[in-house]
């Protein structure tokens, strides 16, 4: 297999982002890197680009949806698929996050084998 | 003289055999001819008893049999009878003569028949008056069938008194009220909320354990009160309490419980966590895989074992840990299923294996 | 001049023999009132008390039902299938098979569909290796252990290691359990914290219509020997067991059937392997064990029918099986002689022990004195005609008559056996018992002492005549 695809996972729950992690990488033989929060996020993919986002909505400080504009702004990371992970309640939402333009999204509470079918199948799109 | 005591004795012998030979075919006899005669009385009132369960206006009045047969009868009608059905039973006069019976019973100085008092009184779906007050009856047999009619009868003095009788001297009466509790689901939570308010419980880790089977979201903020209690058993309980109830304060106080320096209360918080199916708490279940307990150590790969994917993938990661016990466990974990549990993988994954 | 001595000598004998027949017959008495009694208030507690909502109860303590099985490849599914439909709410049921030369273990795997799971679990009483464990696929409650063959005692050894439940009880390939004996047993558990073992009535099959592991028809046997077994299977469960419940405890259950603590269990060793009588040998064990500890030490007997055994209708496997219980016995009380008349194991050692051991074990060697003393008396002119028949005759008649009050007791209480014919037959063993069977026993018994003294403790191998097929009626 070629060079591993690269994602990068933004939650602010340590649990989630530590069994995500292994998850990902174990399943789906992806090179995984992490963030707390949207600026760290910002940061990590500014600096080197995943080939893939995903991007918890309900984060302290600067959440999802903020944190994804700010990503379409930057140069680097305007083309990367996103998948936001959004709350139940959200609902309402959904197509709003849909007009953005994210490539997927998937509600809380989520089945991590689930989010790695999603990336495969999202990856996979792209020509 | 030794002479004649021998043979006073054996005359006595064989009129004792007699005697017994006697009772014992008379009594085979008169039981069976009893039996016969009272056949029909009984087929007859079965048969009476059906119509009135079904809703007939004006059943015709019951046969007279003695009172062993009329309690039979009646325990078979009302064997698996609802409310309905017992309110048309309860308009019977032999069905308001036994009740009236029983209710005297349960006044008698003698403990056996206060006992069948109480009995009759559970069959019958009666007593209302009479019975609680026999919760607080001298006589742990008693007691205790009180609590087991109080099973279809809750109300909040009932119920209150049920929680007090956790902490019982008998074993008999605690267990069943402990039963009692759990059977009354929802009518027992108020009992047991201001039970575990009190500023020193009786009883406090048995009435915790029976929150944890009533299930109910509203028992898990006063069992939290309890979370720092010295006794692990009580701490082990809170942890049950959480993992019935859920939602996330639970899930927080069973992470806190695991690192408890109890053993029985890191089990209790593994088993917990599993059962709520939180996964994201897979990491700190896979370090308790290596715990100098067994119990937790089996607790935590249960645990993992229930958590589905991601529960799986520890296990697997386990597999090559440095920990012998960790390892060890983890491949019993993985064995109990039996073979043809390979490791999971995603649908897409599959398809994409099978084009290579 | 000894022919002066000698008549003096047997007329004492025969004295002692005659106040030692009193004492005996006096303590069977006293065992037949308490027992009336403990069956009145037993009747009383349980009128009509709802067993059935114990079944659905959150707070019934989990059972673990050990069964080993050697060499049973005929009738093993049978057994295990009669297991799983026992009536209890959180049951377990550990089978194991104690390395047999058959295809017992074959058997299994195919019928329940086992699978084999990582041979790992706490090693807390020794025993022979343990090859494998297996699971069910379609009775997620049944675990085989496949082990090394060490005999019914390591084998449950090996069960007991293995077992998850609370209380476990001991499975006797002969025996079949009633539906709602556990249901029934566990009673004594319910009650009383200090309880650590519990025992209920074994009685006897053969005769009964047997099928699927359970007795449809309840008959008494035709038989002359499965007749007396009977009869003495009543007498020694209706009112032996049962009176000693008020009257200090029980000193056996019974290798059939008897539900114990794992906890309490596991403390005491386990099985031990070195002994012939393993049930006595527990119990024993298990009771002075609590009372030194403080812990549970009550052995609890409940009067309700909860099980059946196929005895032997050879005179030779009887003789043999006889001679085996009385060497498990003396060995028992050899290895507990400091509870006698111990003050710090009150009623177990004051009066419990004495009476097993002056009655129970030395029992047949003062009836085979009296009876070698009484004739040769009669020889020696010592002892009267009409005396010593006098004499046997009351002493035997007192036994006939607790026998036919132990079935005046079971006419009144649980009515098993509900034909004329069956009650007639009943009575009538009920003599033969008392006059002929029990003497009978007495060689057995004295056997079994003699051998023990020589030191011989093998575990004898019961022919079987297999219970699935159903006995002529």
């Amino acid at each position: 297999m070629d060079n591993p695809r690269r994602i990068l996972l933004v939650d602010d729950d340590s649990g989630i982002r530590e069994v995500a992690r292994t998850v990902l990488e174990m399943v789906g033989g992806y090179d995984v890197e992490t963030a707390a929060s949207g600026l760290e996020g910002l940061e990590k993919a500014r600096t080197s680009p995943p080939d893939a986002i995903v991007l918890d909505v309900m984060m302290p400080g600067l959440d999802g949806p903020a944190t994804f504009a700010r990503l379409q702004e930057q140069p680097e990371t305007r083309d990367v698929p996103v998948i936001l992970l959004t709350a139940k309640t959200q609902a309402a939402d959904r197509s709003r996050f849909a007009s953005m333009g994210v490539a997927g999204m998937l509600p809380k509470p989520f089945d991590p084998m689930a989010l790695c079918d999603q990336i495969a199948g999202m990856l996979d799109w792209q020509p | 003289m030794l002479y004649d005591v021998l043979i006073s004795v054996l005359l006595a012998e064989i009129g004792i055999l007699g005697a017994g030979l006697g009772f014992i075919f008379g009594h085979a006899a008169l039981r069976q001819v009893r039996a016969a005669r009272l056949r029909p009385d009984m087929r007859v009132s079965m048969d009476i008893l059906a119509r009135v369960l079904a809703g007939s206006p004006d059943p015709p009045p019951l046969p007279r049999l003695p009172l062993d047969k009329a309690i039979e009868a009646v325990a078979a009608a009302t064997r698996s009878v609802d409310d309905a059905g017992r309110a048309r039973l309860a308009q019977l006069p032999a069905y308001v003569a036994l009740t009236e019976r029983s209710v005297r019973w349960c006044t008698s100085p003698r403990w056996p028949r206060r006992l069948k008092g109480v009995r009759l009184l559970v069959i019958l779906g009666a007593g209302h008056t009479t019975v609680p007050l026999l919760l607080e009856d001298p006589r742990p047999e008693v007691r205790s069938a009180a609590a087991v009619w109080a099973v279809n009868h809750p109300s909040p003095q009932v119920t209150t008194r049920l929680v007090q009788m956790l902490g019982d001297e008998a074993l008999a009466c605690r267990l069943t009220a402990q039963d009692a509790l759990i059977r009354m689901g929802r009518h027992a939570v108020p009992a047991i909320i201001g039970h575990l308010s009190e500023a020193v419980p009786a009883a406090l880790a048995t009435a915790l354990l029976v929150a944890s089977r009533v299930r109910d979201s509203a028992l898990a903020g006063p069992a939290l009160e309890h979370r720092n209690h010295s006794d692990p058993a009580v701490r082990a309980a809170v942890a049950q309490v959480l993992a019935s109830g859920g939602g996330t304060d639970g899930v927080e106080g069973l992470e806190g419980f695991l690192a408890d320096p109890a053993a029985a209360v890191r089990t209790a918080a593994a088993a917990g966590l599993g059962a709520l199916g939180h996964w994201p708490s897979s990491p700190l279940l896979a370090d308790r895989l290596g715990d100098p307990a067994w119990e937790v150590r089996r607790a935590a790969g249960l645990a993992l074992d229930r958590l589905g994917g991601p529960g799986q993938l520890y296990l697997q990661r386990a597999l090559h840990s440095p920990d012998r016990f960790a390892r060890d466990m983890a491949q019993q974990v993985l064995d109990r299923a039996g073979p043809g549990r390979g490791r999971p993988t995603p649908a897409a994954f599959a398809m994409k294996r099978q084009e290579e | 001049m000894i022919f002066e001595v000698v008549p003096l000598v047997l007329t004492g004998f025969a004295w002692a023999v005659f106040a030692y027949f009193i004492v005996v017959n006096g303590c069977q008495t006293a065992l037949l009132c308490s027992a009336t009694a403990a069956m009145r208030r037993h009747r009383q507690r349980v009128w009509e008390e709802d067993r059935v909502g114990l079944l659905g109860s959150a707070v019934t303590p989990t059972i673990s039902a050990l069964a080993p099985a050697y060499n049973e490849e005929a009738n093993v599914a049978e057994s295990v299938h009669a297991l799983l439909m026992l009536q209890y709410p959180a049951l377990e049921v550990v089978l194991i098979n104690d390395g047999s030369g058959d295809s017992t273990l074959d058997v299994l795997i195919r019928t329940f569909n086992l699978y084999p799971i990582h041979p790992i679990f706490r090693n807390q009483v020794p025993s022979q290796p343990i090859r494998g464990l297996y699971r069910s696929r379609i009775h997620p409650q049944l675990l085989v252990v496949d082990k090394e063959n060490g005999g019914k005692a390591d084998a449950l050894n090996a069960g007991l290691n293995c077992a998850t439940g609370e209380l476990v009880c001991a499975i006797d390939a002969d025996t079949l359990i009633e539906p709602d004996a556990l249901l029934r047993i566990v009673r004594p558990f319910l009650t009383d914290e200090n309880v650590v073992a519990a025992g209920g009535t074994i009685r006897v099959a053969n005769g009964s219509k047997v099928a699927h592991g359970r007795v449809l028809d309840a008959r008494v046997s035709p038989g002359l020997l499965a007749g007396c077994q009977t009869v003495e299977y009543l007498r020694s469960f209706l009112f032996g067991r049962l009176g000693w419940n008020n009257l200090g405890g029980n000193l056996i259950i019974s290798g059939a059937f008897g539900l114990f603590r794992r906890e309490s269990v596991l403390e005491v060793g386990g099985y031990v392997h070195d002994t012939v009588g393993e049930d006595m040998e527990l119990i024993a064990d298990l009771r002075r064990q609590g009372q030194d500890r403080g812990t549970p030490s009550r052995v609890d007997f409940v009067p309700d029918p909860v099980a059946w055994t196929e005895v032997p209708e050879s005179w030779r496997v009887l003789g043999r099986q006889r001679d085996r219980w009385h060497r498990g016995l003396t060995d028992v009380l050899c290895r507990h002689r400091g509870v006698l008349f111990n003050p710090r194991y009150r009623a177990l050692g004051l009066v419990v022990y004495p009476y097993y051991l002056g009655v129970e074990l030395l029992g047949p060697v003062v009836e085979a004195l009296g009876l070698i003393a009484v004739p040769l008396g009669l020889m020696l002119g010592a002892v009267d005609v009409t005396f010593g028949a006098l004499f046997l005759a009351v002493a035997y008649g007192w036994g006939v008559l607790l026998n036919v009050a132990v079935i005046a007791l079971e006419e009144l209480t649980y009515r098993r056996y509900q034909r004329w014919p069956d009650l007639l037959l009943l009575l009538f063993w009920s003599v033969v018992e008392g006059v002929g069977y029990r003497q009978l026993t007495v060689i057995w018994r004295l056997r079994g002492l003699w051998r023990y003294a020589r030191g011989s403790k093998d575990w004898g191998v019961m022919s079987r005549k297999g219970l699935g097929t159903p006995a002529q009626v």
